[in-house]
């Protein structure tokens, strides 16, 4: 026969037997690693391994987390690995989480793309013995031990609003731009914003525009939104991509002064805006100090510390958590960002 | 001899795994199989239509819809007889429609799957909305057929019938020669468009068994779910020695292909630390330039050898389609 | 031209009248209709450019999947030599000349290596994307993941000159189509090679010659894009960027197996294209249902153009 080869059968074998061996050896719950011990254990004479999961690699903002802590974990003496996939997805996050079962480290810090997918793999994780923690975004429901917020979820989006507020003097038609509605921090941050709209009666939300998590698309997007409704007074925006996307759009319509725009994004991407007037204030947290504490508060949970609130932790100060849920701590306060103190932080981004 | 060169290859990946001290053990394959099993279930769909001188670039999208449709019915134990066979049903229409436009339509199967792609993303979004919809976790024995003891099961089964269908069934033939020549098929009474229209018919099926195994495994689905899953599989495919232009390959080839991939993305993910120590960038760019160099190589090299066996006189005396070059 | 190509001409001229009619029509008071047509300008000129290119390799018979990525590497490589302070004018020459070099790589390789170039340039799609984070990261210090464009002068091709870039290439392509040999050199190529051969033609110089064009166009259209953008992402710049273009040069009336194809029409579908985009975002349409709607704009177009050519293939191939 023209289409199979002879040697074909030979490999199909070969195959098949691989399968068997891998079915073979799935009665096994857990191995012992290579030195004997349980897994998880971090053993006094080996350090332990840290592992990051961030949304997606090759990102600005992560790449700020990955710094802070860096700088952590040779502070505090483990080992780190911080690594994700290339794309924001929740299968390419559970990949990850899987080889880091395997590979047996302490912890495994996820900012989880979805937060329903990854539930199975932190249980997956808990049973091998790893501590698991959130950071970034959250997965309340997941069973994680630890969720280490950025800032309080609440606060973010009702400063975000009251800011816009301010701006538009508390009246006209606004808009949101949003990264997509399917993130989970960004649409909390968005329900929040929205919730306390409410106390703004003459300010009405007229349209919400998904932008991709892409500038340039934001920028297009904002463009049409901008001339579809001449009478816009002001826009939200929710995450990095989007509020310089729409300071592009706002300036190149010429509308700078005329559309409020508030949001939270980097100073590198939106010193040039808020120089030019385009943006009178944007929020941010720092990304270092994030990356930090994940790595100090997992290092705590791996050598078995409880934590309560008060709690000093060393090289970063008091831990203060949420109101709304014992199990996540907040790292800080949002900052506004002016023209004035734009360039007076540097969080490396 | 198309297999030597994925064997090759597997073998340069598990030296990499040895090199970068990663533990190979039954938990490595076992791990792989999981979560290579969407690839698994599409690749055997994907090997047929490009055996055609087709392709289908919708199939992510399509796993994505199917999975959207089975995440919309509510759960618990109905589950298994409401949403399971919609969502098949779901499946085989999404192919049928891919097959009516090339086969009815005459479309050329690289534009019309460029536009089902868009279509049924939009659709999965437009069912899904904004939110991850993960019922999943309520059905019944649901997560069980995520496990490798019954998932390795079903991907044994699939690959044995999928093997039966590809060496020793007319049909299959029938394929090779709409492949190979569609004009002399059709004289030869061949079957061309029912073929076709059957052909992508079994990729959406093949999407229906690629979107249990993915919600099985991840327990829930976003409609931005399996980005770029086709150029995944079709890298698989073609890999695996099955050419383009369509008329020859190899179906072990597209199944060692799926597994070859698998294994060179666990061992880049596994290699962190040993790329941070070794590599003056990040070992995630490897991840890139791995692919890209493996697809290009391995085709190449199938090619290659492809043009030495016409040389032989045993390759003369046989006959084989046109050159190999583009 | 042939009456399809006559046929889907007429049907996209009266496409986008239609749908800039309807803007006009819902755009509100105080709602600027000279904006929807310069935004038109420069929002396409990227994929109307990398469409150009690509109509000639797409007509010659190959294909090139991997223009987002060749984008990222110029972005890269664009980016790093303005945060060493070279002059504007080095940087933009350096954007075109990388995009010319990795098109004619393209077409080269598939030549030399006998890989299909569907496969190369998928192959290619990865190896550049990973090879555009490589460059950033060695050559600029400090990266971190993205680099800033400051200075309006790097700015001035896509933001200021965007129209005018667009209007001067394509009279010349447009000119080049009418008056020279190359493009009909590329329709024969793409028709049939064996026939280019015993004419006498020699296939690998035609073909490496479409790659050539069709990477300078695309280098052209990457340096209107990248010079819109004020941050580069190097790992997501221009992703998914081969979608919109090769769904405008198909619209367009292009053979996607070769041996049919004009610039004109990759002009009108890219418009067409963008023009549905912008009607469904005036009328307030979920961006979600966009995509939708965007690729059923795609399959009704050319379905409805190869049902009508059906009858005669079919007398054709059996005749």
């Amino acid at each position: 026969m023209a289409h199979s080869h002879p040697a074909d059968p030979i490999f199909a074998a070969l195959a098949a037997s691989c399968l068997a061996i891998a079915i073979a050896g799935c009665g096994e719950e857990s191995r012992p690693g290579p030195t004997g011990d349980s897994p998880g254990a971090a053993p006094a004479s080996t350090r332990a391994v840290i592992a990051m999961l961030p949304k997606l690699v090759n990102i600005d903002y992560f790449n700020a987390c990955k710094l802070g802590a860096e700088a952590a974990a040779r502070d505090i003496g483990v080992d780190l690995i911080f690594d994700g996939p290339s794309e924001a997805t929740a299968e390419g996050q559970n990949q990850f989480i899987e080889t880091w079962i395997r590979q047996r480290v302490a912890a495994i810090c996820v900012a989880p793309n979805q937060p329903k997918a990854v539930r199975r793999f932190v249980e997956q994780a808990q049973r091998a013995g790893i501590r698991v923690l959130t950071w970034d975004t959250d997965a309340p429901e997941s069973g994680r031990d630890l969720m280490v917020s950025q800032v309080d979820d609440k606060v973010l989006g009702e400063a975000l609003m009251d800011e816009l507020a301010s701006q538009m003097g508390e009246q006209g038609n606004w808009a949101i731009a949003i990264g997509s509605l399917d993130a989970t921090n960004l649409n909390t941050w968005r329900r929040h914003a929205e919730a306390r709209a409410s106390r703004y009666p003459k300010m009405k939300l007229i349209a919400t525009e998904v932008t991709k998590e892409n500038e340039h698309f934001a920028s297009q997007r904002v463009e049409t939104l901008l001339n579809a409704h001449p009478d816009l007074a002001g826009i939200l925006a929710f995450d990095s991509n989007s509020v310089p996307g729409a300071a592009d759009a706002i300036q190149r319509a010429g509308k700078a002064g005329k559309v409020a725009l508030v949001g939270n994004s980097t100073p590198s991407k939106m010193r040039k805006y808020v120089k030019d007037g385009v943006v009178r204030a944007f929020f941010l947290w720092d990304p270092r100090l994030l990356g930090s504490l994940t790595v100090r508060l997992a290092q705590s949970l791996v050598a078995g510390k409880a934590l309560r609130p008060g709690d000093e932790v060393p090289g970063y100060g008091k831990l203060v958590f949420s109101p709304a849920d014992p199990r996540v701590v907040i790292v800080g306060n949002p900052i506004r960002f002016t023209a004035e103190n734009v360039d007076s932080y540097d969080f490396g981004i | 001899m198309k297999s030597i060169v994925l064997i090759t290859l597997l073998v340069a990946e598990l030296a990499f795994l040895a090199a970068t001290s990663q533990p190979i053990d039954a938990g490595l394959l076992r791990g792989l199989l999981v979560q290579s099993s969407p690839i698994f279930f599409l690749a055997i769909g994907m090997t047929f239509v490009i055996l055609t001188a087709g392709i289908d670039l919708s199939v992510g999208s399509m796993t994505a819809l199917v999975a959207a449709v089975l995440a919309s019915f509510p759960a618990g134990g109905s589950f298994w007889a409401t949403a399971v066979p919609a969502g098949l049903a779901a499946a085989l229409l999404l192919g049928a429609t891919n097959g009516a436009l090339v086969a009815r339509l005459d479309m050329p199967p690289i534009v019309a799957t460029l536009g089902t792609m868009l279509v049924f993303r939009g659709l999965a979004y437009g069912i899904l909305g904004d939110s991850e919809k993960g019922p999943f976790a309520e059905v019944p024995g649901y997560f069980r057929l995520g496990e490798v003891e019954i998932l390795g099961a079903v991907v044994l089964v699939a690959a044995v019938s999928g093997g039966v269908l590809y060496y020793a069934s007319r049909w299959s033939r029938e394929l090779h020669m709409i492949g190979g020549n569609r004009i002399a098929a059709r004289y030869a009474g061949v079957p061309v468009l029912r073929r076709q229209m059957q052909v992508y018919t079994l990729a959406g099926a093949c999407a229906f068994l690629a979107a249990v195994a993915y919600t099985a495994q991840n327990g829930s689905v976003s409609a931005s779910a399996l980005p770029e899953l086709e150029l995944k599989v079709i890298t698989a495919v073609v890999l695996g020695g099955t050419r383009v232009q369509g008329g020859s390959g190899s179906y072990v080839g597209s199944l060692l292909g799926v597994f070859v991939i698998a294994l060179l993305d666990e061992g880049l993910r596994g290699a962190k630390r040993w790329g941070d120590e070794h590599l003056p960038f990040d070992v995630s760019y490897l991840r890139h330039l791995a692919l890209g160099a493996l697809l290009a190589g391995g085709v190449g090299l199938h090619g290659w050898w492809g043009r030495r066996a016409l040389r032989s006189p045993r390759g003369r005396d046989a006959g084989t389609t046109a050159d190999g070059a583009a | 031209m042939s009456p399809a190509l006559r046929r889907r001409a007429a049907f996209l001229l009266a496409g986008n009248a239609a749908l800039l009619a309807w803007i006009w029509a819902i755009l509100e008071e105080g709602g600027s209709f000279g904006r929807v047509i310069e935004t038109a300008a420069s929002s396409c000129a990227p994929t109307v450019l990398a469409g150009l290119g690509l109509t000639g390799i797409i007509a010659s018979g190959a294909i090139d999947l991997s223009i987002g990525s060749i984008i990222a590497v110029c972005a890269s490589v664009f980016g790093a030599l303005v945060q060493r302070g070279a002059p504007p004018a080095v940087c933009f020459a350096a954007c075109v000349g990388t995009a010319a070099s990795l098109s004619i790589l393209n077409g080269a390789a598939s030549r030399i290596f006998g890989i299909p170039p569907i496969i190369w340039t998928l192959a290619a799609r990865s190896f550049y994307r990973g090879l555009a984070l490589v460059i950033a990261s060695v050559a600029v210090p400090g990266y971190l993941g993205n680099l800033t464009i400051a200075g309006e002068d790097y700015h001035s091709p896509g933001r200021q000159h965007a129209g005018a870039i667009l209007g001067a290439v394509l009279a010349f392509a447009l000119a080049g189509e009418v008056w020279t040999k190359t493009p009909r050199l590329w329709l024969a190529l793409g028709n049939s090679e064996e026939a280019c051969r015993l004419q006498g033609l020699f296939p690998a110089r035609i073909s490496l010659g479409a790659f050539a064009v069709g990477g300078f166009l695309l280098g052209v259209g990457a340096l209107v894009y990248v010079t819109q953008l004020q941050t580069i992402e190097p790992a997501r710049v221009a992703a998914g960027f081969e979608l919109p273009v090769i769904g405008a040069v198909v619209l367009g009336g292009t053979n996607i197996f070769g041996g049919e194809g004009w610039y004109a029409g990759t002009v009108l579908g890219a418009f067409f294209l963008h023009f549905v985009d912008q009607v469904l975002a005036y009328e307030g349409v979920s961006v979600y249902w966009r995509d939708v709607l965007v690729g059923a704009a795609i399959v009704l177009v050319i379905g409805a153009d190869c049902l009508l050519h059906r009858r005669r293939k079919l007398i054709e191939e059996l005749g």
